[in-house]
């Protein structure tokens, strides 16, 4: 997991592969009102497990699983994603995963969860600035009003043709998650779709 | 040369157009002066230009008739730059500077059309005219279809429309949407606004107001109507809640008040900022909805009805009230209600000049017309226009007196003659949105409309769009209506309790007596002539001699009537069309209009270009492109790609020179011969976890795994409960509750969608967890005598690994360092293992795999190789060789379906005795008789290809490729009965004329038997 190791392909391609930054703005514009990045090798694990659970696996990840639906908890670093009744995506700092996992897998739990690391599955972009959810409303049929989907709310939804995990962390910032694989079409559809509010993609946070 | 603006007022009290600001644009290349505001209508009427179309089916002059979308005359093509714009209707284009806009449906010039001969030859062209010529002989219809749709065709599109012209959707979520500004809508967002809730409030004209804009001679609250439309609409542009969109047609209402609209962002403005869409769709989720659409006027049927000249008497009051153009100078108005008179006024205060008013009621009494008789305008009360003549422009009308009764003139004829008439038969509301929704309309007898029930608590009709034209009615009904709607929101919205929230305000507005006559149809007297060229629908040119004649010929139905017609199948959706053909109908039938009913209206309220639709789904961002990490090196290396399902995966890999089949000869040859690579990550991938594991891939595969020993693989085959072949993969044991199915890549997402449905609708006693992990590894999967060797010098030298590796089995190992999955299983028939790593190590594995195998030989192969090397072998690929009617059994593979097990799904199904009729096509190989030959894939089968079509067939051909180890083209087929076949000759007769192949039907593995190259 050595990030310095030669042959290890450094984040999602479909960042690495572009000349970044890229910075799209109409004239009149100073600076980009929407900034996007990668959060490059974000250790993520989805665990299912019953309410019954709940408490426990949260005490062994020192997060605790959001019993509200379209809810995440945050605790020191580490976010709990509520994915559905019984599924959770966790995202923790980079390489901590395995721990994790090996904490879980060795738990008296094991029988009754389950705890699959999908770290290299998904990708995570943060999208920051004024405007993002002007360019999220773009593509997302939520209803993204600040009222609605505020800080800690997160939502499985589409993304133009994409389905992605959406999380708001502050007024104007967002993480979205998608599948590696769809990463560069979510990037280039953001790319596109926020020409009009001047967009900058940069490598790192 | 630059024509005057002769029927421009000199006044200076236009409520829309600026006549400070002056606007060049070019139509039918004459180039004209306009003012900003104006639309291409009121610029060319300003001109005294009429004539501006041909009409679809007689090629008919016509001239611009309405004022807003309603216009089902003046369409046209607006050229920008190099992309065009048709069927645009000249009453909503906006003239910017150096707007180029041309007639359309005319060759080679308006005023000269050839095809108007079709005018001569209407007695041809009756009703239901293509349905009746075009039928025999039924093979023609290919023949003919080419002749009537370049006569039918409206409008010519650009081909690099898209690529110039740049469309947007957006989302949008409100709790009250307002469709219309005018009065009732500019009054129901105000008193929503205030409650804090989210509104919208959408307007398709570019200025708010409504008929407010036209008139504007009324007082609301004791100050002119025009002044109340400015405050209002500046207190909601400041308001933070509401979203006021001008310019913005609501075009669609869905279910739960999933609505859609269409902003023009751009395409009024000379020079569109790149940065900006040319137009904006809008998805908007509104808890509820206020439709205040208004109303249309409609027109009056007579004869020669559709001459330039002849306008709707609104219309012509909205040119001069919104843009200060008379466009007539000696004026006859035609009506069966009061609403005309407020035309004769507004021409009268213009300094036009009236000829006289026809009213169709006997004895028509109310304030206007008082006021009128006082202004000593001539009104002959009970009399009709029977007749309008001119040849490109109305020239003058017959009028007598005329009995609505008995519909019949009861005078003998007058001549008149002038240059504008002035038709009004009535308002129709707007109830297009109220009907998407199936809401219900009510035929209201006084008012002669159809109006909503407003049964809906969701959606509600307001103002005219109500049936309710009366302005202080209008502003109050909006104001009461508003309120209820809001508390059933939430109870806590409060709207302060003023006399203005309470009952809105007042206007001084005398329209008290809202009654017009009913006359469908004015009767000349000789209807037999006068129906044929009385027009109901003028774009889809449907007279009144049509409709009769549909009746005659059965089609009592309002619904039979439109399609046989076309009446009110246009791009205007007949918006002054519908109710007149009804009324006709109804008249026809002696029933009731109420009794006829209407049509139900469907989306779009006016035509919406599909550019539009597509938003920004096109070109690069048309469908995600997956693509696997070693996709970088694939590139590089310069393969050909494939798509399969979303994902791009390497085809082949050309070397310089080298033609497709060279390319793919030389991968299967040496992946045989040597060792190949191919990138298998697209593979669906899903760890099912939980102490009842087992006995879920028990039910789900057709064979055992609940048996399957820790660390072993097995091949499985899933049904649906049909019975047929749904999906297959390799699935490991990985612990005791612990497996890693693999599945094929297209099918990757449906199945976990169907397992999970399984696991949470019908076996919610299992406890097993699905996790799809498709993306989190990536693989290389290495093929060929080679394979262990190269396997061995990745390892380090105190791994031994291929040693005690025996055939489907998986270990846990690193290779290069990488933790790794390796998975000792073979979709080519050779030695094989198939290497999965954690994705992020992906490309770093196979460049060191293709490193190390470089004095091995080792070959990048691509998918057409993959599919060689498994035909050659005989091995399905779902999808290909299966199509959701193929079992276990018709491929051949019995010996996957467990006997033991007692249940699965698919099991019940199978047991059917049909499942095993011997007739039923079954999987097959092919050799052709010429081994060269290549049989196309998708052809068919017969047994003897000299009878006459249509042949009996055998079946068709699946799978078909040149075997570069066997130097024969071979091909997998399913045939009926085909297992009791093998050693028949069959044929594979040709499209393309070429002699039938001939090949012999045999058993599918064509290499290697015994399967001892599986072993090195």
């Amino acid at each position: 997991m050595d990030e310095n190791t030669p042959h290890i392909a450094f984040g999602c391609a479909a960042f690495t592969d572009k000349k970044l930054p890229i910075l799209k703005k109409p004239e009149f514009l100073t600076a980009p009102q929407i900034e996007l990045s990668e959060i490059p090798h974000l250790g993520k694990l989805n665990i299912r497990c019953d309410s019954i659970n709940r408490d426990e696996v949260s005490k062994l990840i020192q997060c605790n699983l959001p019993a509200e639906p379209n809810y995440m908890s945050n605790k020191a670093g580490r976010f709990a994603v509520s994915l559905g009744p019984d599924e959770y995506l966790l995202l923790a700092e980079p390489g901590s995963e395995s721990q994790l996992e090996q904490i879980l897998r060795s738990s008296h739990l094991l029988e009754h969860i389950s705890v699959v690391n999908v770290s290299d599955a998904f990708c995570a972009i943060r999208l920051s600035g004024i405007k993002v959810r002007e360019l999220l409303s773009k593509g997302c049929p939520i209803d993204l009003h600040p009222n609605n989907f505020y800080s800690n709310r997160t939502a499985q939804c589409e993304l133009a043709l994409a389905n992605v995990i959406l999380i708001c962390l502050e007024d104007n910032e967002f993480v979205c998650i998608c599948r590696t694989s769809f990463a560069e079409y979510v990037l280039d559809w953001c790319i596109d779709a926020g020409q009009e509010y001047g967009i900058l993609i940069s490598k790192k946070i | 040369m630059r024509h005057t603006q002769s029927h421009r007022l000199g006044t200076n009290n236009a409520t829309v157009t600026d006549k400070q600001k002056s606007v060049h644009f070019r139509f039918d290349g004459k180039e004209y002066i306009g003012f900003e505001g104006d639309t291409l209508a009121s610029a060319l009427l300003a001109h005294g230009v009429h004539l501006i179309g041909r009409s679809f089916k007689y090629h008919r002059p016509r001239g611009i008739f309405g004022s807003g979308s309603e216009e089902p005359n003046a369409l046209i093509r607006v050229i920008k730059g190099a992309t065009a714009e048709p069927n645009l209707r000249a009453t909503q284009i906006e003239i910017y500077d150096g707007l180029i806009a041309e007639s359309q449906n005319r060759f080679p010039n308006l005023k000269f059309d050839l095809l108007s001969v079709n005018n001569l030859f209407s007695r041809f062209f009756p009703a239901g005219f293509y349905y009746k010529t075009f039928m025999w002989p039924s093979t023609f219809w290919m023949v003919y279809e080419k002749f009537i749709r370049r006569a039918a065709g409206l409008g010519k599109i650009s081909k690099r429309h898209l690529e110039q012209n740049r469309y947007e959707h957006k989302y949008a979520h409100c709790e009250l949407l307002v469709v219309g500004g005018g009065a009732a809508g500019l009054q129901a967002a105000v008193i929503a606004a205030q409650t804090g809730i989210r509104v919208i409030i959408a307007d398709e004209q570019h200025k708010f107001g409504g008929w407010l804009l036209t008139d504007n001679n009324f007082n609301i609250d004791e100050r002119p109507a025009i002044n109340w439309v400015h405050d209002t609409v500046k207190k909601l542009q400041s308001a933070p809640n509401v979203t006021c969109l001008n310019r913005t047609t609501v075009f669609a209402a869905m279910d739960d008040n999933f609505t859609i609209m269409a902003e023009r962002v751009t395409e009024h403005l000379a020079n569109q900022p790149a940065h900006l869409p040319k137009q904006r769709l809008w998805k908007i989720r509104a808890e509820k909805v206020i439709m205040a659409t208004g109303a249309i006027e409609r027109p009056l049927v007579f004869s020669g009805n559709d001459l330039p000249g002849i306008m709707l008497s609104s219309a012509i009051r909205s040119y001069i009230k919104r843009h200060e153009v008379l466009p007539g100078t000696r004026i006859i108005v035609f009506t069966n209600n009061d609403d005309a008179y407020f035309t004769a006024l507004a021409i009268y205060e213009a300094g036009g000049f009236i000829r006289c008013i026809i009213d169709l009621r006997k004895n028509p009494k109310s304030q206007i017309i008082t006021t009128i008789r006082k202004l000593g305008i001539e009104i002959k009360t009970g009399h009709a226009v029977i007749t309008a003549h001119g040849t490109r422009h109305i020239a003058s009308v017959d009028i007598a007196a005329y009995d609505c009764e008995i519909q019949a003139p009861i005078s003998d004829i007058s001549h008149m003659d002038c240059n504008l008439l002035a038709v009004s038969g009535g308002l129709n509301p707007v109830v297009h949105l109220h009907s998407q929704r199936k809401g219900k309309l009510i035929w209201d007898d006084r008012t002669l409309c159809y109006r909503p029930n407003n049964s809906s608590v969701q959606w509600v009709s307001v103002g005219s769009a109500n049936g309710t034209f009366q302005l202080t009615k209008v502003l109050n009904e909006a104001t009461k209506t508003t309120s209820i709607i809001i508390s059933k929101i939430a109870k806590h919205y409060k709207i302060s309790k003023t006399e203005e929230t309470i009952n809105g305000p007042k206007s001084d507005d005398s329209k008290q007596n809202w009654a017009p006559t009913p006359a469908w149809l004015i009767n000349s007297g000789q209807p037999h002539l006068s129906e044929k060229t009385a027009f109901v629908d003028f774009q889809n040119d449907s007279t009144a001699a049509d409709i009769k004649l549909a009746v005659r010929e059965g089609y009592h139905s309002v619904e039979h009537l439109k399609r046989y017609t076309t009446t009110g199948m246009a791009t205007d959706q007949g918006k002054t069309s519908n109710i007149n053909a009804i009324g006709i109908l109804a008249e026809s039938l002696n029933k009731s209009v109420a009794q006829t009913g209407i049509t139900t209206f469907r989306p779009p309220y006016t035509p919406t270009s599909l550019g539009l639709i597509a938003g920004r789904n096109i070109g690069s961002l048309f469908d995600p492109l997956r693509k696997t990490r070693m996709h970088g090196w694939h590139q590089s290396k310069g393969a050909k790609f494939e798509n399969v399902g979303q994902w791009i995966r390497a085809w082949y890999y050309p070397q310089e020179g080298e033609e497709f089949h060279q390319a793919v000869n030389r991968e299967v040859y040496a992946t045989r011969h040597y060792a190949g690579l191919i990138d298998a990550s697209t593979l669906g991938k899903i760890e099912v976890k939980g102490p009842d594991a087992g006995e879920f891939l028990n039910r789900v595969y057709t064979n055992n795994f609940a048996n399957l020993p820790i660390g072993k693989a097995r091949y499985g085959l899933m049904l649906k409960e049909d019975g047929m072949v749904f999906d297959d993969g390799v699935t490991t044991r990985l612990a005791e509750d612990h497996f890693f199915m693999t599945t094929t890549t297209g099918g990757a997402a449906a199945v976990l969608a169907w397992l999970e449905e399984l696991l949470q609708t019908e076996w919610q006693d299992l406890k097993v967890y699905l996790t799809s992990v498709t993306e989190q590894w990536s693989v290389a999967s290495i093929s060929g005598p080679n394979s262990s060797a190269i396997l061995e010098a990745c390892m380090s030298e105190d791994q031994n690994i291929t040693d005690d590796f025996p055939f489907m089995t998986m270990k846990n190992t690193f290779i290069a360092g990488i933790p790794s999955r390796i998975f000792r299983i073979s979709f080519t028939g050779e030695m094989a293992f198939e290497i999965n790593v954690p994705a992020r190590y992906g490309l770093a594995l196979w460049s060191h795999l293709m490193q190390v195998g470089k004095e091995y030989n080792l070959t990048a192969y691509g998918t057409e190789a993959m599919h060689v090397l498994r035909a050659e072998k005989g091995f399905i690929i779902v999808g290909q060789e299966t199509d959701g009617t193929v079992t276990p059994y018709d491929l051949g593979m019995d010996w996957i379906v467990s006997k033991k097990k007692s249940d699965f799904i698919g099991k019940r199904a199978l047991e059917r005795e049909s499942m095993n009729e011997p007739q039923r096509k079954q999987l097959v190989g092919l050799l052709t008789t010429d081994p060269q030959k290549v049989i196309p894939e998708g052809a068919h089968a017969v047994l003897n290809p000299n009878q006459d079509t249509p042949m009996e067939m055998l079946g068709h051909v699946s799978s078909s490729y040149y075997s570069p180890n066997l130097k024969h083209s071979i091909a997998m087929a399913l045939l009926k009965g085909g297992f009791n076949r093998k050693g028949q000759i069959v044929y594979i007769p040709m499209l393309n004329g070429e002699q039938p192949i001939k090949a012999k039907i045999v058993d599918p593995i064509f290499f290697d038997k015994k399967g001892d190259r599986l072993h090195g």
